[in-house]
């Protein structure tokens, strides 16, 4: 890549990048609803366990799981569906016709994506552990922000080879999307230990990111023993090798959404 | 007015065939099914987890009110929710809403049709979460226990309430277009924990508690409890309450969408479309 491309991918991301940092700003009640709707169906769960009498550790793991769901729901609803959104919208002619590439927009979409996310999540963890007095082991704190960031990386790179697939199959796919809740909450194990289960469920339900991601913050934050099969350390790992494959597969998907974008005409034409 | 006669019957099939083809986004029949039955298996799956691993001993009537609120409550998520995302669709995406409040069909009908499209999936997701919970944990719920009167009464008048409250939604969101998806979802949030159903009122502060019971859906929760098991069978049901609550909150809403529809129309709201 020649000096003059990295410059304008770099343009690229950051324009991208900008309307999903600052944007969000110009419209404060977004922020409201993205923080309390997470923030209510934690407080619906931790209800739920106090009524099973549950140990209070559970409530800790509760936390962690539905703060981290907040990110799921980004990267399925503002990175997968986005150039779907952006066809139906008619903006992902712009974008095809412009000298830039989808694989620099949709990074943008990531790093903007990610670090408006990031914010959320904090803030819904921060609520919800005030609001039931959970007690985490912040001494590990950096330990949970290599996790952390690891988790986000991979979530947002298996979103952006998503983008393609949403952009392909159309509307019928679309559909599945409403798969994107409660199935998930059940396979990333996001109320409850997902190794306490049973051993081939957890690792099953591992494939996905969320489970590694949500399952190591709770071995490295919750002030209680936590039942568990891998080690943070490895999840980690899992995690990054996970964001490498799904980048580089992604690339491959998006240059053939834009090849065959130029060449046949019909992928950008709206109501398709 | 040009238009004489209100095309009421005509015009609430069509909506409800165009309903359902829109709620199931136009997927074959074998998408619809799986999706809309893995929905609430996996809630009632995350429950019998959660109790599994977590329970340290629950009585069986806290395990039962818990259950029997959540499953419920999703006809109040799927009832409401229709009812805003038809605005939000029809005004950001397939941008046919002038076209819809302007033909014969009265815009409420039309809702209400978009509405009962998703009526048999609300029923079917009810039916799942209460059965495979029973099954996984044991709530000791029979055919002989239930009363099978109260019961349809139950969901007949749980549907009309929800009609009326999806009306007000409908109302406030045509009034936000810039934030049509989140103000529902948190109407939908907020009564969710205080409408008696995952969480018992008499622990809610006491001006939330009056604000709880003077709307129907703490009654009728509680009458579909009491028509399911014998536990909540300990006083006879109040069905005054329900009765009286029920009334004023339908037409209080159906009036607050009208001022709200109206309000709409005024400040040209109805197809500003924002692209949120």
């Amino acid at each position: 890549m020649n000096r003059y491309n990295y410059k304008f991918a770099l343009r690229t991301i950051y324009g991208r990048a900008y309307p999903r940092i600052w944007g969000v700003l110009r419209e404060p009640s977004w922020v409201l609803f993205e923080i309390l709707l997470p923030v209510l169906s934690i407080i619906a769960f931790i209800f739920v366990l106090r009524s099973f009498n549950a140990d209070p550790a559970f409530e800790a793991y509760a936390v962690i799981g539905g703060s981290m769901m907040a990110i799921w729901f980004n990267v399925v609803f503002a990175m997968a569906l986005q150039l779907r959104w952006e066809k139906d919208g008619g903006n992902l002619e712009f974008y095809i016709s412009s000298p830039t590439k989808l694989s620099w927009i949709l990074l943008g979409m990531m790093v903007g994506g990610s670090i408006s996310t990031t914010s959320y999540t904090v803030a819904i963890f921060s609520i919800s552990s005030v609001l039931f007095d959970t007690e985490f082991l912040w001494s590990n704190w950096y330990q949970a922000l290599i996790i952390f960031i690891s988790c986000v990386v991979a979530l947002y790179a298996i979103g952006m080879c998503l983008a393609s697939v949403f952009l392909k199959y159309g509307r019928e796919f679309e559909y599945y999307l409403e798969m994107a809740n409660e199935p998930v909450q059940l396979l990333s194990g996001s109320f409850f230990p997902i190794f306490s289960v049973n051993i081939l469920f957890g690792a099953i339900a591992s494939l996905i990111p969320l489970t590694l991601g949500i399952d190591a913050l709770r071995q490295v934050l919750v002030v209680s023993e936590y039942p568990t099969l891998i080690s943070w350390e490895i999840e980690t790992v899992i995690m990054f090798i996970y964001a490498l494959i799904a980048l580089r597969f992604s690339k491959y998907t998006l240059n053939y959404m834009e090849k065959s974008a130029r060449e046949s005409g019909t992928l950008t034409l709206k109501w398709q | 007015m040009a238009i004489k006669h209100r095309n009421i019957y005509r015009g609430f099939i069509s909506s409800l065939i165009i309903g359902w083809r829109i709620e199931t986004n136009w997927a074959s029949p074998i998408n619809v099914l799986f999706v809309k039955t893995i929905r609430p298996i996996s809630s009632a799956i995350i429950l019998s987890i959660m109790y599994s691993v977590a329970s340290r001993g629950s009585n069986l009537k806290d395990l039962l009110w818990v259950i029997i609120g959540i499953s419920t409550w999703g006809l109040v998520q799927s009832q409401v929710e229709l009812m805003y995302w038809a605005i939000t669709s029809e005004r950001e995406w397939l941008r046919n809403i002038k076209n819809i409040i302007l033909s014969p069909t009265p815009f409420f009908i039309y809702l209400s049709a978009r509405a009962s499209s998703g009526v048999p999936f609300a029923i079917f997701s009810f039916f799942t979460i209460t059965i495979v919970s029973n099954i996984f944990l044991n709530l000791n719920i029979t055919l002989e226990s239930v009363l099978f009167f109260e019961f349809t009464l139950s969901l007949v008048i749980g549907l009309v309430i929800l009609f009326f409250l999806g009306l007000l939604t409908a109302g406030i969101t045509l009034n936000v277009p810039r934030t049509p998806i989140g103000v529902g979802e948190a109407i939908v949030g907020l009564l969710y924990l205080i409408s008696g159903s995952i969480i018992r009122p008499e622990i809610l502060p006491s001006y939330i508690q009056n604000f709880s019971t003077s709307l129907p859906l703490i009654h009728w929760i509680e009458l579909v409890r009491f028509s399911i098991h014998p536990a909540f069978r300990d006083n006879p049901y109040d069905w005054e309450s329900l009765l009286f609550t029920s009334i004023v909150f339908s037409i209080g809403c159906f009036l607050s969408y009208v001022i709200l529809f109206k309000l709409s129309r005024k400040h040209g709201k109805i197809d500003q479309a924002t692209m949120y």
